[in-house]
This record gives structure tokens, sequence and C-alpha cells, in this order.
């Protein structure tokens, strides 16, 4: 279903990592994300995992919520999970059967793949999952405010993305609606071969497209008359202004990061070693 | 020849925290030939409940029977767009939902999902055009050229297009004008003369309704709470008033002239009917 | 003073052919005055495609006249330097909620307005808080609008001009797609901030009974205004309104039958009460 898709999905709830400035949570999120990619070992991953545990659980997010957006990347993560398994062909081999072998390097391989990528989706979701559409497109216009010195039409981005956002829920409910409409005329969208299909979606393209552009002239003569212009004297109501609490967790954060990345030159961290991988 | 909605329920995204029973335990039926009116507030459940009717939405309980069959079977699963052709379900504004580039196209497409003959289909779109009021006229024209109201008829006519046997109408005359409102009711009313055809109008206006349908059910929180008569529906007018409907202005009227020691029927819910009762009383009776 | 100052006002559409050339023009308003004073609360009706929608879109310039004026507080819409206070002067709340938020939370929402027009930050605050209290919605604050009704939307909607600290709102059709207890809502809104705020309201509808409560109804005809009074006034008229493809309220169409059928009732009443007491006068004289 559509609706399972929970990255990019706001989830309401009044906790200190709600609050956090924006900027912050983009910075801690991206930081995150690169420590990851460092880790080599079993104690980054499991410093990696508490790491978020302890975020989840100040957010108050059900953990089953955010397990839930997984879903939607299972097969990409099952996809690479294999092609690492069989196709790592050193270190000590576990199975061989016909043209399949498993070496114990392919598991240790395709197992930090495996986290590393969940930790990856569930890192970003928590930041989607804890911060408004709009704050996450207040703190990315902040932060690329100083490209406005080389012409990149930052507040235009900012609006787009935040008006993106706003209407891909009311999109997709749409596009649920239209398919319900189009199945009550007999419209088949499961069977047929390729093409069939290709051509069976037209009666859900053309009306949804119509559906988008009303509501973009909507929209525009809307914004016209509640004076929009661009940012062309525009103030804010909440100017990003950073708290005790953001500066501390900047602190945590790099603390944080720096952790992870230590894990991969701790003295002992070979025993439980393996490579890279690829995605 | 029925459809038989047996104790279905519905959980919307079960398991997160906007989780919503839409409903719970509804149970009625359907018979061949009857005009019925579904009633109830935005979110009270009427609409989860018709997409249950012609299989777009799987109920997480109960089930929905048609002619004895439970639609929901597995074994059934290759027989429910046969379902929908026979369950004729027309969303609101359904004039969103056209895409074709021709008016006679669009209207074919529903017979045309139906492995009909060419002859068939053509011989059914011109029937389901007529219905609606549309002549040939505007068979090669875009819909997109056409007024609001016309767009909604050709719309409406790519349903009946699949000749159902029962149609299901969901807010029928949302955002039309008074006139457009009043033709559009009429022309469901005098096309279910003509074919016979099962009617359920789903609306949240009680007066839009009272006027036409013969039986009326009334959801609130996903649950049926009354099924019967209009006239005897109207008669809990507190209970409706607590739901956020309204009993129509006729029914409103014969209750404060009974209080006033006028001797109306509480059967009176149509303007025209009140009009010759009370002329009656003063004894101008005839005036029609 | 006057609010709004319509003079002789015609609107033109261009007309195009398949080809997207101009063939020609469609009149959509033609000649209208239209004058509204402070305060006042004025309906308007006519069926899709009289011109009434395109008429609203004059008052804060959305759309600029083809011939004749028209003013907003003495400030000509043709005024380049004056739009923006013009448009700040006069909001307008459209007919589809959910395509005139822009925000995914309630607040930032209703703060767009003045955010564009360069209030302070504390100034915004305070008249965001003020909007939603007066719309009833300090509650939903953090809320989003996706998980709110149609009528809470549109109040959303009305929050969001008056953050912008207008004298006058124009409706257009914001009942038309909301369920009963949605549309009494917004009219309970538009009713309160009219009497008790002073803000002059504009208000464009299909529902007779919406109406009814305007100090004052016009109603539109191809582009022209035909009729113009206190709604009994206007709303006495049954044929012509039937006529204009309009209704009337149901008592007033109930009296007009009775009368028809002989009885001696008036036929300025608006309400189911009135025609009670009417006819409970009729039964004592009996």
């Amino acid at each position: 279903m559509i609706r399972d898709i929970t990255i990019g999905q706001y989830y309401p709830s009044d906790s200190v990592i709600h609050r956090l400035d924006p900027r912050v949570k983009l910075a801690g999120t991206l930081l995150y994300i690169i420590s990851i990619f460092f880790v080599q070992n079993w104690i980054g991953f499991v410093l990696a995992i508490l790491m978020f545990g302890v975020v989840v659980k100040m957010a108050k997010i059900p953990l089953s919520y955010m397990v839930r957006g997984l879903k939607s990347i299972l097969i990409l993560l099952i996809f690479s999970v294999v092609m690492n398994l069989f196709l790592i062909r050193e270190g000590k081999v576990l199975v061989h059967f016909w043209i399949i072998t498993i070496t114990d390097k392919g598991v240790m391989t395709a197992g930090f793949l495996a986290m590393r990528l969940t930790l990856l989706v569930l890192g970003s979701s928590l930041m989607t999952l804890t911060t408004t559409p709009l704050a996450l497109t207040d703190g990315l216009e902040r932060a690329m405010r100083p490209l406005k010195k080389i012409h990149v039409p930052v507040h235009e981005i900012a609006m787009m993305m935040s008006i993106a956002l706003r209407f891909i829920p009311i999109l997709l409910e749409e596009t649920d609606k239209i398919i319900k409409a189009q199945q009550a005329r007999g419209a088949d969208f499961e069977s047929g071969n390729l093409l069939q299909r290709a051509k069976a979606m037209v009666p859900i393209l053309v009306p949804l497209f119509i559906s988008a552009f009303r509501r973009a002239e909507d929209l525009a003569t809307a914004m016209e008359s509640r004076c929009y212009r661009g940012d062309v004297g525009r103030t804010r109501m909440k100017e990003l202004v950073y708290s005790r609490n953001d500066k501390i967790a900047y602190v945590l954060i790099l603390l944080g990061a720096a952790l992870l990345i230590a894990s991969r030159y701790l003295p002992f961290a070979s025993l439980f070693a393996g490579t890279g991988g690829t995605i | 020849m029925s459809i038989e909605v047996q104790g279905v329920g519905y959980l919307y995204e079960g398991g997160t925290p906007f989780e919503k029973q839409a409903l719970k335990d509804v149970s009625f039926t359907v018979d061949k030939g009857e005009f019925i009116g579904l009633i109830g507030h935005t979110g009270s459940g009427k609409s989860t409940l018709i997409q249950t009717l012609n299989a777009l939405l799987e109920p997480t309980e109960g089930k929905v029977l048609y002619d004895g069959m439970n639609i929901f079977d597995p074994e059934f699963k290759r027989r429910r767009r046969e379902i929908r052709q026979k369950v004729g379900l027309v969303f609101q504004y359904p004039e969103h939902q056209l895409f074709e580039m021709t008016v006679y196209k669009d209207v074919a497409f529903g017979p045309g999902n139906m492995k009909l003959s060419e002859e068939e289909v053509r011989e059914r779109v011109e029937w389901a055009l007529d219905l609606v009021g549309l002549g040939p006229e505007v068979y090669e024209k875009s819909p997109f050229d056409l007024s609001g109201g016309q767009k909604r008829r050709v719309a409406l006519a790519g349903v009946l297009a699949m000749r159902p046997e029962y149609l299901v109408l969901d807010e029928p005359a949302a955002g039309l004008d008074p006139r457009g409102r009043d033709d559009l009711f009429d022309e469901i009313a005098s096309l279910r003369d003509r074919t016979g055809m099962t009617v359920i109008l789903v609306s949240h206006s009680m007066d839009d309704v009272a006027q036409y349908v013969e039986r009326i059910l009334v959801m609130d929180h996903g649950h049926l709470i009354y099924d019967d008569k209009p006239a005897r529906v109207f008669r809990h007018k507190e209970e409706l008033t607590a739901m956020g409907l309204a009993v129509p202005e006729i029914v409103d009227l014969g209750d404060r002239l009974r209080e006033r020691g006028f001797d109306l029927s509480e059967d009176i819910i149509r303007m025209e009917d009140m009009a010759d009762a009370i002329l009656k009383l003063f004894g101008k009776g005839g005036a029609k | 003073m006057l609010m709004v100052e319509a003079r002789q006002v015609s609107y033109d559409y261009p007309v195009f052919d398949e080809e997207g050339n101009e063939t020609g023009k469609q009149r959509a308003v033609d000649c209208v005055d239209l004058y509204v004073k402070k305060g006042e609360f004025v309906a308007i009706l006519g069926h899709n495609g009289s011109g009434k929608s395109t008429l609203a879109r004059h008052i804060n310039a959305l759309f600029l006249p083809t011939e004749g004026t028209m003013l907003l507080e003495e400030m000509d819409t043709r005024d380049e330097d004056k739009i923006w206070d013009i448009r700040r002067k006069a909001g307008m709340v459209f007919q589809n909620p959910d395509n005139q938020i822009i925000a995914s939370i309630v607040e930032e929402d209703v703060a767009f307005g003045p955010e564009n027009l360069g209030f302070e930050p504390a100034h915004i605050r305070e008249n965001v808080d003020a909007a939603l209290s007066s719309v009833g919605l300090e509650k939903y604050r953090e809320a989003s609008p996706n998980r709110m009704s149609g009528g809470q939307k549109q109040r959303v909607a009305v929050a969001g001009i008056l953050a912008m600290e207008p004298d006058c709102i124009i409706l257009d059709e914001p009942t038309a797609m909301l369920d009963p207890s949605g549309r009494r809502e917004v009219m309970e809104t538009i009713s309160y901030l009219n009497k008790e705020k002073g803000i002059t309201i504009l208000y464009i509808t299909h529902h007779m009974d919406e109406a009814a409560k305007a100090d004052r109804i016009v109603v539109m005809d191809h582009g022209q205004v035909v009729m113009n009074g206190a709604p009994r006034q206007v709303f006495s008229q049954v044929e012509r309104m039937k006529e204009l493809g309009l209704d009337v309220p149901m008592a007033t169409d109930l009296a007009y039958s009775l009368r028809k059928g002989g009885l001696d009732i008036p036929i300025d009443v608006m309400t189911m009460e009135e025609v009670t007491d009417a006819l409970c006068r009729l039964k004592s004289r009996a």
C-alpha cells in the first residue's frame, strides 16, 4: 500500500528531538550517514545501533512504526545482501554447492551491508519523522543561504520543496481514488504484458496530471492573494535561533561521529573486521 | 437478487498512530429495485462502506454477498471485475476521472473493458448518454470542453454504459448550482424509472435525498444507526442533530405546526405534500 | 466610506482556437456597478458561469477590469504601487480548502501572509495566535491540515487571511465542498468576524440559507447585476429567482406555493419559524 511509505512522513510528538533546530538534525543525519560508512566492525555497528536507539527513544517514536518504513526498501536490501553473499569468494568457505560459494567473509560483508543500509534508511527517516517538512526546508534554506551569492535560487527551491511535501499526501490519496474509480469502470491494472500494463496507466495518469495542474493553478492564485512575491521583503515568524539544547546536540553529534569513525581504528578491531562490500 | 452486507468492519491504517475504525459491524440487505439514501456526515464511514459493495475495498471483518455469493472469497477473485460492472459506483466529482479525447471514447471505456463487440459497445454508449440527456452532438467533443454539469453527466454515463444492476452515487450533486442539482436528481429519478435499476444515493444532505428515496440508511462513526422509511428515520430529530445531520426543513416545519395544534401527518416529508396538506386544512384543497 | 466601489466594470476573457491563437473575446463581467459599505455583509448569487467569481477576483486585483474602474478603500486596483496594500486589505478564501493551504502545519500556514508582508516576527506571532483564536482553532496550532475536516481547513484559510489584518474578506463558494457541519462552522465564523470584528464580507454561495444571513444580496446573470436588495426583498421574487436558475429558502418557496393555492400568507418569510407563526395567525383568524 501507498500509505506504508514512512520515509518523508512527519510523526507528530512532543520530544527533545522534535524541538531541535532543523539544521542540527540535518547536520546530525549527514554526519551519522558518513560515519556509518567508516564503520568496519561489529563494535562500530553496536555503537551505531545504540546511538540510533537512544535517539529513537528520546524522540518517542514507536520502533514498530519505523520498521514498517523499511518494507519499501526490502527488495533492495535482499538483492544487495544476496549479491554480496554469492559474489565474494575470499575467506573461509562455509558452503559450497554447484556454482554457489558462500564464505565467512561474504557473510560478514553481506551482514555489514544490510546493517549499513538499514541504519542509513532508518537514520534519515528519523530526521523526517521528527522534523516537519516545513522546518526541514527552512533548515535547508538557511544552511544553503551562502549559495545565494552565486545566484542559486535558494528560496525558490525551498518553497518548491515545502509545497511538494504538502501536496505529496494529497496527490497520493488522489491517485488511490482515481485508480479505484477506473477499477469501478472495469479497468484492469494487474494482468497483461508490459505494453498492456503501460497502456492501462493512461486512465490514471491523465486525470492525475489534470488535477495536479488545476491544484497548481489554484495554489498560485491563493499565494498571490496572500501577497506572495518571492522572498522580496519576506520575514519569518520563526527565525531559526540555536538554543542551549541545540548547542549540546551539536557537541554530542560530533562526539558520536568521532566515536564511530574511531571504532574502525581500535587496536583489537581487526578481530571483528569485515570488508566493505558493494551495493 | 440482492446485496447482503453481513457484519462488515473496516480498520484503516491499523497499527499506526492514525488507526481508525471506519466501519463496525454493519449489516443490511439491498433488494433489487430499491431506491435507497445512505446518509452520514464526512468520516461517518459511508464512503468506505460503498467501496466494499463492489469489491474495491476488502473489509477487515464480515462479508458482502452478491446474490448469495461472498464477493471476497478467494475463488471469486476473478469475478471481481464482473461484480464491479454489476454494481456501478460513481465517485464524488466523477468528472475528475475523465481522460479520453472524446466523450464517446470515455463513455466506451467501461463497456470496452467487458469484451463486448464493437456494435454492443456502441449501443451501450449511445444508450447511456441518452439516459443522462446528452445527444450525438457531444460524441466527438472533448469532455474537457464541456460545462461542469455536462462533464458530470458524461462521467455518470461512463458507469451507466456498463449496464449495472445497482448504481451507487456518492454526492452526485456536489458543487453544482441549484438548477444543476435539481436537474441531476430529477434525471437520476427518471433513469431509475426507465431502467428499474437499484439506486443508492450517498449524501450528507437529508433535504436532497428525502424527496426521492424510499428507504434511508444513516451512518455515524462507522455504525449503521437507522435503516428505515424516511419519515420514520426523521422522527429521531435529536439523535440526528447530535450526529451533525439535520432533518429536512419540511419535517421540522411539520413538528412546529403539530405543536401548535395543526392536524398534519408525520409522514409528510416533501414540500409539495406539505403545501397540499396545509391548503386542505384551510379548506383550499386541490390547489395543484 | 465605501469598502468596494465598482464603477462600470467589464471584463473580457480572450478566446483561443485549437492552435492557441486568440480568436475573440468573451465578456464575463458586463458593466457592473457595485458599492459595498464598510462592515456590510453582502452575498453574491448566480448560477455557474454568471460572472460572480470573475467579479470577485477584481476586488483584490487578481484581475484588472478591461473597462471601468475598481476601487478598494479608494485605491485603484490598476495602481501597481498599491497592489500589496489592496491584497492585504481584501483577503480571499477559495472553494477548495486543500488548494489554498501552503504549509503542512496550521500555524505556519497562517503565518504565510504576514511573512510575505514583511511583518516583524513578534508581530506575526501575535497575529497568528489572534487569528487562530478568532476562528476557534487555537488548539490546532501545530496540527497538520491533512488530518483536519473540510470545515476546519476552511477556517485555517480564513485565519490565514485574518493574520494579514484585512478590512474585507471575499469568500468564493467556501462551503461548496463541505458537509452540513462544516458549512455551519464556516458560516458561524464569518458571521462572528462581520458582527464582532466589523470586517466587510463578500460571500459567493449557492446555498440560499447562507445568503439569507447577509445584509444584502446581489444576484448576477450573464455578467450583469440583475437583482440587488435585502434578502427578504430578493427572495420574495420566487419566480424571478427560479428563472435565473437559483433557489430561494425552502420556507419562502413553501409560502409561495401556499399563496398560489389561495392562502393569504406573507411571501417575504425566510425561516420555517416565520411560516409557522404566519399560519398560526391565519388559523386564529379563521
